[in-house]
């Protein structure tokens, strides 16, 4: 039976709520979506969303996220208008400081924490990766964080950092281009156990995920086709491809001037004149 | 005085308007330029009425005007008209190199001084030159040409990311409606062996609002067709569509026109 865990994921319906969620795209895909509908879901049950963007400018975010629908129950921090401190603006987030310190402490009450940093690649300029990724560590194993949600793009940062932020998060949702988008999710439980899983999926304009399923596949799927007789057929309207029958002939095929050995090779030499050359072997005084 | 119908007909048809802010990549490779089409969309928006701000990295400003000359309009004039505004990164950093400026407003004094924002002093020059137009909410278009030539200078990925963001918060200042004060025009070069440029080119990819690439075509070169022009659109007010839309075109530069039609229909295919 195949399993879907993307929808339990992004309506909170996973229980435990996977503590620190890892959210990539790359350049031909986005996942700004899927964020926005996590997020919409757990404002919707009353969690409250401390909301830091260094990507889109605050009146952007907020035309999705805004305060008039859960009044009070979201705090926007702008790493986006002025990250390093060029334009003087005292109520932006500068990027060079650790996740502790960008996100100040608020009184929510019995709310549940919910901290978003979109986007995680923007910060990697401003911080050595290391730090960064001992500070998410350190952050989201605080008792009174919910969730952190780190979004990043996988095409912007070194692989070695997806690869850090892989192994810290208790749950992974990559995304791939396709129609409907695909994604990879992984989910680690508690007691150990992995759940990996391959779905497709589409969001309702609403951002409520509307269909998911599950796919199978052996590989993960690629970003780019780096298959050159995919691109040339593409971009042709004559057949540039071979058939596995074609291949092999071709393969088969003996070159006129190709010289056949049949006994294996051969060394042919000739000495010159004033070469010393004697059937002696050389190593012949190694004791080997 | 529209350059190219074809391109204005192809991004018109595309849903992709220049004048409505955002930020718009144009990419190109080691044997594609994106010159004539930049030329392009700065003649639309003088058009328009609306200002320009070019900041020149891998070329002089002469050399654009030349291809405006070629293509049918004085660009030469419309500068001293004080329609655009023109940055020269070449002289510049020549004066830098020749050591004759004042090292206080130098945006390449970081050649000479290590810095730890070191495109700060760039990001002010542009500011200040964008400034009248900021105060009367004129809308204007920045182009930033040639942004990879900053990694030749010993500048990380990084350091333009932090720049470009800053280029483009300054068309985000708009008025309370939301309005865009401008559209930020970015051509980075992609060299596919290149590590850094790509990165540099996906990063903006993902802030884009709109990305045209002028590819070669894989298969040689050709006397009809002189390359791919490939529009990615993605809906930045849509974000339950995740993947953007893509339309291919091929090109063919002529005299003063850039022709467009779709892949296998060139004149020398039909």
């Amino acid at each position: 039976m195949s399993t879907v865990i993307l929808r339990k994921i992004l309506c909170n319906s996973e229980s435990p709520t996977p503590k620190l969620l890892l959210l990539t795209d790359s350049s031909d895909v986005s996942g700004r979506g899927v964020l926005y509908t996590l997020l919409k879901s757990h404002l919707s049950i009353g969690n409250y969303v401390q909301y830091l963007t260094t990507s889109n400018p605050l009146h952007v975010v907020k035309t999705f996220l805004n305060d008039e629908e859960f009044p009070g129950k979201i705090k926007f921090y702008d790493g986006f208008s002025d990250p390093c401190g060029w334009d003087s603006k005292d109520s932006c987030v500068h990027l060079n400081k650790s996740i502790n310190e960008i996100f100040s402490s608020c009184d929510t009450g019995q709310a549940k924490r919910i901290f978003v940093i979109d986007k995680v690649d923007d910060i990697v300029n401003h911080q050595d990766t290391h730090n960064l990724i001992h500070d998410l560590h350190r952050f989201s194993a605080d008792d009174t964080v919910e969730q952190v949600v780190v979004y990043c793009g996988r095409d912007c940062v070194p692989e070695s950092f997806i690869i850090s932020l892989n192994h810290l998060s208790s749950a992974v949702i990559h995304l791939y281009k396709g129609n409907p988008t695909r994604c990879k999710v992984i989910l680690k439980k508690p007691s150990g156990k992995i759940v990996k899983t391959y779905e497709e999926f589409t969001l309702s304009p609403e951002l409520k995920v509307q269909e998911t399923r599950a796919v199978q596949l052996e590989k993960e799927p690629r970003g780019e086709s780096t298959d050159e007789d995919a691109v040339l057929a593409a971009q042709t309207t004559f057949n540039l491809t071979l058939t596995e029958e074609q291949r092999k002939s071709k393969n088969k095929l003996l070159l006129p001037h190709t010289r056949v050995q049949s006994s294996g090779g051969q060394i042919l030499y000739t000495p010159d004149d004033e070469d010393d050359w004697d059937e002696e072997d050389p190593d012949d005084d190694l004791n080997i | 005085m529209n350059m190219f119908d074809s391109v204005t007909n192809a991004l018109e048809s595309c849903g992709v308007c220049i004048d409505e802010g955002g930020l718009l990549l144009l990419s190109e490779t080691s044997s594609t330029t994106a010159c004539g089409l930049v030329c392009h969309v700065i003649t639309s928006e003088l058009a328009n009425n609306h200002h320009v701000c070019f900041v020149s990295m891998q070329h002089t400003w002469g050399h654009y005007c030349n291809i405006g000359n070629k293509l049918g309009v004085n660009l030469r004039q419309l500068t001293s008209d004080g329609k655009i505004q023109v940055i020269e990164m070449l002289k510049l950093l020549s004066r830098t190199l020749d050591e004759v400026t004042d090292s206080a407003d130098d945006p390449f004094d970081f050649i000479k001084t290590p810095s730890v924002h070191p495109l700060h002093k760039l990001y002010q020059l542009i500011r200040r030159t964008l400034q009248p137009w900021l105060d009367k909410n004129e809308f204007f278009i920045l182009v930033l040409d040639g942004i990879s030539f900053l990694l030749n200078l010993g500048l990380k990925s990084a350091d333009i990311h932090n720049f470009i963001n800053y280029c483009r918060n300054l068309t985000e200042m708009g008025d309370l409606s939301g309005r865009y004060a401008g559209t930020l025009v970015v051509v980075t070069q992609l060299y596919e062996k290149d590590d850094e440029t790509s990165i540099v080119s996906s990063k903006i990819i993902h802030t884009s609002n709109t990305y045209i690439s002028l590819d070669s075509l894989k298969t040689g070169l050709s006397r009809e067709v002189h390359g791919n022009f490939i529009i990615n659109v993605l809906n930045r007010k849509l974000p339950h569509i995740c993947s953007p839309e893509v339309w291919t075109f091929q090109y063919k530069m002529e005299d003063k026109n850039m022709k467009l039609f779709a892949p296998g229909t060139a004149s020398g295919v039909l």
